[in-house]
């Protein structure tokens, strides 16, 4: 299986984890490439799992080492090569929305020349993807930095620790009517890997997309408690 | 149960909404990593609310801006970073002395010098022990997550106004760049400048305001910081504030705030597990430090332990405070925030030592 699977959205849309959970499932059917591209965040990028990634057979394409803790905008070189030859599934963590989304349009010529799929991750509890004028206004934007089309939303309601399965139901009606308004498939629907056993049953009757589960590797377990300090 | 609706905020876009829904309509700013989307998201913002972002040519400028729309009677803010606020120390002490009310945002990182873009704890005496020059004090917050951000941003206004006295909010890099479920205050009510008999309004039906720190003859000085000190008094005896986590029965008592206060919890919740009688006290205010708080959270310790990622500052305070009733020790990391299972593990060697 060969394609690139690039992965755009605004900030908390889930990508970056999304792009480590894909970029795994892919290692264990056959060759997979992770690269992460974000040139705007500072913290929580794929790029710190890269320890984990390499356990599992997942080649990362990341900044240097000693360029790792930093937010300067830095490339990998050969992404390029990696584009024009990819070796296996290849995933594309665009960070930074609409300005991270240059990256791509310095590059969307040979991104046209292979098989690819170009997503936009959504989570309409972010603050301005909310609803389908917000979505629709972000998709335009990543388009125009990206300099080509999206070929799909991917769907990832959520409030982090605080997600009940009404948050992905509700959450995932916006993205699906954003979808119809764009002319766009909803290529999934991500789940916290630990709600799947109990909300696949009402998520496949009502959600008629393919269910991703998500383990969070960006978070430390202990963050990802919540605070209550009474 | 009519629950609030839950947003996923990142700690530093929740601090720009909190200040808007806290009838904030100014902010004056300058990039640098890791807070830069406060201002992004405020620059985003504010023109929809009638309310005005401007991108300072530095941090100097930009504290002095706030000193000037303070002292028109705007609610005003800005944020900065480490650095950042070292700049904007000699404006602080004028807004201070001028006894206006202004909201500082400090996203810490790595320092000294220009250090990294990693959290940090390591400006805990800049603000709380003067950071401009003269006799002053900063009321400091520290939230230890982006629902407290929202709210002590409220709170930070709040206080700011009442005492009219410049409030800082620390904040780390974690804490800014986090996303977590946030419910979202209402909208309050811009307050008009004219509200603030004090504000330079122009001078419709009184004499005129004048807002200054300069006091020539020696006594008006001494007056002036006489008064100020006063004030400083007032807020230390109400203004305190403190949480607390099994603290009843600890033989151990752990003493964190911000970020590392949820690492402390973690560590404090699997000591309890393996049965040793260890607590959490955390700091809300740093200043006023909640002094009295602590040494009643520490009655029954036979060993405290401060936790920060610094060389060691609110440690200082925690031994103020305490004196000689039981000894302090203290773990630090710098550029990254310890993990529970590391305070975990000094805890189980601290256990052993206390027996």
């Amino acid at each position: 299986m060969q394609q690139v699977i690039v992965l755009t959205g605004g900030f908390g849309s889930g990508k970056s984890e999304l792009a480590i959970n894909l970029a795994l499932e892919y290692a264990r059917q056959g060759p997979a490439t992770l690269v992460d591209l974000d040139i705007t965040n500072p913290y929580f990028r794929s790029r710190e799992v890269k320890a984990v990634l390499a356990a599992n057979g997942v080649k990362a394409v990341v900044p240097p080492d000693e360029w790792l803790a930093t937010e300067l905008p830095v490339l990998s070189p050969g992404l390029r090569g990696l584009l024009r030859a990819p070796a296996g599934m290849v995933v594309l963590d665009v960070g930074g929305e609409d300005m991270g989304a240059v990256v791509l349009g310095g590059v969307h010529a040979e991104l046209r020349q292979v098989k690819h799929q170009i997503w936009l991750v959504v989570n309409p509890f972010r603050p301005f993807s909310q609803d389908v004028a917000g979505i629709t206004v972000l998709c335009r934007r990543i388009e125009q930095g990206a300099r080509i089309p999206l070929t799909g939303l991917f769907s990832n309601p959520n409030v982090g620790h605080a997600t009940q399965l009404d948050h992905v139901l509700k959450g995932h009606e916006v993205v699906e009517q954003a979808a119809v308004s764009l002319g766009l498939p909803v290529t999934g629907l991500g789940v916290l890997a630990g709600r799947v056993a109990a909300w696949s049953g009402r998520l496949r009757k009502e959600c008629c997309v393919p269910l991703v589960p998500l383990e969070i590797h960006l978070v430390p377990r202990w963050l990802q408690a919540g605070s209550n300090l009474i | 149960m009519n629950s609030p609706e839950l947003v996923l905020m990142k700690g530093n876009e929740a601090i720009g909404e909190a200040a808007v829904r806290a009838g904030c309509r100014y902010f004056f700013g300058y990039p640098i990593t890791p807070q830069t989307e406060i201002l992004e998201y405020l620059s985003r913002r504010l023109p929809g609310v009638d309310g005005a972002y401007v991108q300072a040519e530095s941090e100097v400028s930009a504290i002095n801006m706030v000193f000037g729309a303070a002292a028109a009677g705007a609610r005003v803010m800005t944020a900065s970073s480490s650095p950042g606020i070292s700049l904007m120390q000699e404006g602080i002490s004028y807004i201070a002395s001028a006894e206006l009310p202004a909201v500082i945002i400090n996203i810490m990182r790595g320092s000294p010098g220009l250090g990294g873009i990693h959290p940090s704890q390591a400006d805990y005496f800049q603000s709380t022990k003067g950071g401009g020059h003269g006799d002053y004090r900063l009321v400091v917050l520290a939230p230890a997550s982006v629902q407290e951000m929202i709210d002590y941003t409220g709170l930070a206004f709040s206080l700011a106004e009442k005492y009219r006295t410049p409030v800082i909010i620390f904040g780390d890099g974690m804490m800014g760049q986090m996303m977590e479920p946030v419910a979202l205050p209402e909208m309050l009510s811009v307050p008009s400048p004219t509200d603030r008999p004090w504000a330079t309004t122009g001078m419709q039906g009184r004499g005129p305001n004048i807002i200054h720190t300069l006091y020539l003859p020696a006594d008006d000085l001494e007056a002036h910081c006489r008064q100020l000190f006063a004030k400083y008094r007032r807020i230390e005896e109400r203004e305190k504030r403190s949480m607390e986590y099994f603290t009843a029965d600890a033989e151990v008592l752990v003493v964190a705030y911000g970020i590392v206060s949820r690492v402390a919890r973690a560590a404090v919740e699997k000591a309890r597990e393996a049965g040793m009688k260890v607590g959490l006290f955390r700091p809300v205010t740093l200043w006023p430090f909640p002094d009295k708080a602590l040494v009643k959270a520490a009655a029954g310790a036979k060993r405290v332990i401060t936790v920060e990622v610094s060389m060691g500052q609110m440690v200082e305070d925690v031994r103020l405070a305490l004196g000689h009733r039981v000894a302090v020790d203290f773990y630090g990391r710098v550029g990254q925030v310890p993990t529970p299972e590391e305070l975990f593990d000094r805890l189980m060697q601290l256990r052993t030592e206390v027996a």
